[in-house]
């Protein structure tokens, strides 16, 4: 039986779950939110055989031969105190879990803070797009004389990928703080899910800067280079994630940009793209 | 002629929770006559920039050594001034880990202050063999229970008060069994701070290098009849956290900075 911790309200974990039930998979379901406010739990580091969860099921850890975990937090400032002392004693038990863990909390953080998640990205050899962090006007102006450039969030809020227009910086000098701009490249995008050794791969066409806001963005499964596929296998690995997703840019030479690599990637949407595969792979792993 | 030495800067919230530390680091600059700029993490971000090209090293301008000592704000109310703080965080960070010169806790794709983990637990669990040898068996539990007949050291969340006994209180609870005395040692650069016992100021050293930490508290509980355990690391700079050391701790920052010397790390 698999684990599957997070919350019901969460797109993901549904669309694993009804994955699960599709294929009957045996699993179990921790709603943290709930447990945190409403149910109960004993744990222990290192593990033991009584340790449990219990909110609307009751989840004797020892039964799980894995666990996927998203720990999204939504609101309720009373339970606050019940979430951390929760989220305290299951993030150490599951680094000392006996079983695999979907994504171990011992894993790369700087996707939150993209111009190290930049440098780290170019120092493993993967093609990453020039880029620029300031707050200072004429940095951005002189950057943008090299060609056209997005403005994305420096710590890894999503949000709309927009294109950054120099207009909107003329007679500004302090911008008022950091801004993160990259440079565009045009052509597909791809997204990469790689789930232990298997990848998956889904490549979008569109107009539009952002595919992610075209709903008419034409969608279709993918095959990698199968040098960049085992690089990005490796890659996920040193990072000590188990399951990323990550996004590329192909330009007209069909030559890879990498934009980021997700550790706790939103994979539902494109699991449909890819009729289930990734969820396969996910529970594939976690059963293993 | 002599060489004027290079600037140093040090990262804290200098106005408000590390408002005596960063005194301190003022005057003990002043005495080894080292330039020390004190920023918070807003301040860095503003005047950082980064820029990265294919193929070519990233640039980091200005590139100066820095006691990354920051402990971050609490997050504002308003949604967009929260996103303005993790903007600052994100840019401020990062630049720490960018830097060519040397940083004191140089963050990690790890860790905020070094690869120390951010959880109590896993801070503990995460040492070498030989140290985490000495870490206690701990238990997280919802509610109350009756103690198991051992003494135990507990935490309510609910109160952040701990104590000696069983789980009694509102909870939820962090617990463990209870040692003895309790000794702190600091770790800061080159010097170690705390009571004299036998090769506790040697193991702290050895636990703050394993993540990479120049800044660090490690606590033991010392008991007569059993080495010492390692009860907590952390790596906290604000003024509460250092206490009576903080002149100690600022003249062996400083003097780190001195010692670096500012040679790429």
């Amino acid at each position: 039986m698999i684990g599957l911790a997070g919350s019901k309200a969460d797109p993901v974990m549904v669309h694993t779950a009804a994955h699960c039930v599709r294929h009957e998979v045996p699993f179990a379901v921790m709603d943290l939110v709930d447990v945190a406010s409403r149910g109960s739990w004993s744990l222990t580091v290192p593990p033991g055989p009584d340790d449990y969860v219990s909110g609307d099921e009751d989840v004797r850890l020892a039964d799980l031969n894995g666990i996927y975990v998203r720990a999204i937090r939504l609101g309720d400032d009373a339970a606050a105190h019940r979430w951390r002392g929760l989220v305290d004693g299951f993030t150490a038990w599951l680094l000392e879990s006996p079983v695999p863990v979907v994504n171990t909390p011992r894993s790369h953080v700087l996707n939150s803070y993209k111009p190290a998640h930049y440098a780290w990205l170019a120092e493993h050899c993967l093609a990453v797009p020039a880029s620029v962090m300031t707050s200072r006007a004429e940095v951005i102006a002189e950057f943008l004389t090299g060609g056209r450039a997005v403005v994305k969030p420096l710590c890894g809020t999503r949000a709309t990928t927009r294109e950054l227009d120099l207009d909107r910086l003329v007679g500004r000098d302090d911008l008022g703080g950091p801004v993160m701009v990259q440079r565009l490249v045009e052509g597909d995008d791809v997204r990469v899910h790689v789930i232990g050794g298997e990848v998956v791969a889904c490549r979008f066409r569109s107009e539009m800067i952002d595919y992610r806001s075209d709903r008419s963005a034409e969608r279709f499964v993918t095959r990698l280079p199968d040098d960049l596929a085992h690089r990005l296998v490796g890659l996920t690995a040193e990072q000590g994630l188990a399951f990323a997703g990550w996004d590329f840019k192909v330009d007209a030479d069909e030559r890879y940009w990498v934009l980021e690599c997700n550790p706790m990637p939103g994979y539902s949407f494109y699991d449909r793209v890819a009729a289930g595969a990734i969820a396969d792979a996910l529970v594939r792993y976690l059963s293993t | 002629m002599t060489s004027r030495a290079r600037e140093a800067v040090a990262v804290l919230a200098h106005a408000t929770s590390q408002r005596r530390l960063a005194r301190a680091l003022e005057e003990a600059a002043r005495e080894t006559g080292l330039p020390l700029a004190l920023r918070t993490l807003t301040e860095l971000a503003s005047e950082t920039s980064v820029r990265q090209e294919p193929g070519r090293t990233v640039s980091v301008r200005p590139d100066r050594p820095m006691l990354w000592l920051a402990v971050g704000d609490p997050p504002a109310d308003d949604p967009d001034e929260r996103f303005a703080q993790a903007e600052a965080y994100a840019a401020a960070r990062s630049v720490a880990i960018l830097t060519t010169s040397p940083v004191l806790n140089r963050p990690t794709p790890f860790g905020s202050q070094g690869s120390l983990p951010i959880g109590p637990v896993a801070a503990l669990r995460g040492l070498p063999q030989r140290l985490r040898d000495q870490v206690r068996t701990e238990r997280f539990a919802s509610h109350p229970a009756p103690s198991r007949g051992a003494a135990q050291e507990v935490l309510d969340y609910a109160t952040g008060s701990r104590s000696l006994g069983s789980l009694e209180g509102e909870g939820p609870f962090r617990a463990r069994a209870a040692g003895g005395r309790t000794a702190w040692v600091t770790v800061a650069g080159a010097r170690t701070l705390g009571p004299a016992v036998d090769g506790l100021h040697e193991a702290s050293r050895e636990a703050a290098a394993s993540y990479g930490l120049g800044l660090a508290h490690v606590w033991w509980t010392c008991s007569p009849d059993a080495p010492p355990a390692l009860a907590r690391v952390d790596a906290w700079a604000w003024d509460s956290a250092l206490g009576r050391r903080v002149d100690d701790v600022a003249r062996a920052l400083v003097a780190w900075c001195s010692d670096s010397g500012g040679e790429p790390s």
